[in-house]
């Protein structure tokens, strides 16, 4: 085996780990839309205390919150097949990229949820009365007066989960699709070259995750600031 | 296959005996994590010469780097050397094949001082800065005040984001079975490689992370409320 870290192999791999990137922007853009719409879903039932539900999602995001992304993707991955075979699905033949969507989904959801929901609830009590007491409807209490203000309490969080979210997808790979980190390991079990694709992978991490993280700030200082 | 509850329990038994490897992975590494944590955040908060612009630079890096990504890079960064100096120099194989634990505390370390030190930052800046001017007014030195004025007020601040980072480095020693330690997860994992039962296996290790995650949020919140009780409510 030849040198350690050669930099001229830096350079040819970065085109072949580059053209991976749409998989780990597939995944973060797909989980976290949905991780919104499930978070929403679940805070909603946290919110209006519905019975039973408001258990299990308690139960549910402490799960997803307490325990490691690694092993949430094998138990979707193991565990799912088994679960929609008593339905009467069967999905053995669906592409692993699927579970890794389904996984991040989720996941994401039980982060977004605890977001939303901190957000409505410090929306202070009267707002919502003074709403009510000029005769709107529980509906558009949320949609027009409390939902507004609750984004721009949530935003700077979703900035930072969304940042995570991109991080976590480092794990996709073990799953064994074929994103940035399962290039290198297609280009490692090949030349047995790793160290050069995984400081490409790292580079193309940090730079999106510096980028995401000013554009962030800014936006909150174009946006928010004013606004409070 | 059918899921069967037995094979949990099963697992969960082999499992528990490697949870001192899991601690042993996120406990020091979070003490590390604090001590040069705090020094890193306290050099860039006093604007140390030079030290405070490299760290400036290299902390944000750092932070945007995936910790599996560490642990791969930095596995490789000190086995491979370690292979060749050992073969050149025709050292005894206990050094050629060291313990990979300590390449996981290592890494581990290394993460946990990085998002530790951001924390803690964080917990400084949210101090009010006549805080420190009023310490300086009155002739303490840095270390009187960042003992007897700045860190009992940062503390309310800093302990439940610091919990959210143990349990981060909890949650993140599961990578380590990536380079083949035994930890938790291996250990559900190796019960499993006998009867193919892999999904009771990772729904053990998830039992055991859940519960040790759970615990560290308990007492976190009693923490909380023991700091707080000497909180000054302003008027």
């Amino acid at each position: 085996m030849g040198k350690l870290f050669d930099i001229r192999l830096v350079f040819e791999y970065a085109p072949i780990i580059l053209s991976k990137f749409h998989m780990t922007l597939l995944i973060v853009l797909i989980s976290v839309a949905a991780g919104t719409l499930l978070g929403l879903i679940i805070a909603a039932l946290r919110i209006h205390k519905v019975p039973i539900f408001q258990q299990a999602a308690i139960i549910y995001v402490s799960f997803m919150r307490g325990t490691p992304i690694i092993i949430q993707l094998f138990i979707v991955y193991y565990g799912l097949p088994l679960f929609l075979n008593l339905l009467d699905i069967n999905i053995n033949r669906w592409d692993a990229l699927y579970f890794v969507l389904v996984t991040y989904s989720l996941n994401n959801a039980a982060f977004m949820s605890e977001i939303i929901r901190s957000a409505i609830v410090s929306v202070p009590a009267g707002q919502t009365e003074a709403a009510y007491s000029i005769g709107l409807n529980r509906w558009q209490t949320l949609m027009r007066i409390v939902l507004p203000q609750a984004v721009f309490i949530a935003f700077p969080s979703f900035g930072t989960r969304l940042i995570n979210a991109l991080e976590s997808t480092s794990l996709a790979f073990t799953l064994g699709i074929i994103d940035m980190m399962g290039q290198v390991e297609a280009i490692g079990s090949r030349t047995y070259h790793v160290l050069e694709g995984y400081t490409v992978v790292a580079a193309v991490f940090v730079v999106i995750s510096l980028l995401m993280e000013k554009g962030f700030s800014l936006a909150e200082k174009r946006f928010i600031l004013g606004r409070r | 296959m059918v899921f069967d509850f037995r094979y949990v329990l099963n697992s969960l038994s082999v499992a528990v005996r490697y949870l001192h490897v899991t601690l042993l992975l996120s406990v020091i590494p979070f003490i590390i994590g604090i001590i040069f944590g705090t020094l890193i955040a306290v050099c860039r908060k006093y604007r140390i010469k030079v030290v405070a612009t490299v760290l400036d630079i290299m902390i944000p890096v750092m932070k945007g780097i995936p910790l599996v990504l560490y642990i791969f890079i930095l596995n490789f960064l000190i086995l491979k050397p370690l292979d060749v100096l050992s073969v050149k120099y025709q050292w005894a194989d206990s050094l050629r094949f060291i313990d990979k634990i300590y390449i996981g505390m290592f890494t581990m370390s290394i993460y946990a001082i990085v998002i530790v030190s951001e924390t803690i930052r964080s917990a400084l800046i949210s101090v009010d800065d006549g805080q420190y001017e009023a310490a300086y007014s009155i002739g303490l030195t840095r270390f009187q005040s960042l003992k007897n004025i700045i860190i009992p007020q940062a503390l309310p601040f800093a302990v439940p984001v610091l919990s959210n980072n143990f349990i981060g480095l909890i949650k993140g020693s599961s990578v380590v079975y990536l380079i083949t330690i035994v930890d938790v997860m291996n250990g559900a994992l190796s019960s499993a490689q006998i009867n193919y039962r892999f999904l009771e296996a990772y729904i053990a290790a998830a039992l055991i992370y859940w519960v040790l995650c759970l615990i560290v949020e308990r007492s976190s919140i009693l923490l909380e409320v023991h700091i707080k009780k000497f909180k000054i409510v302003d008027a």
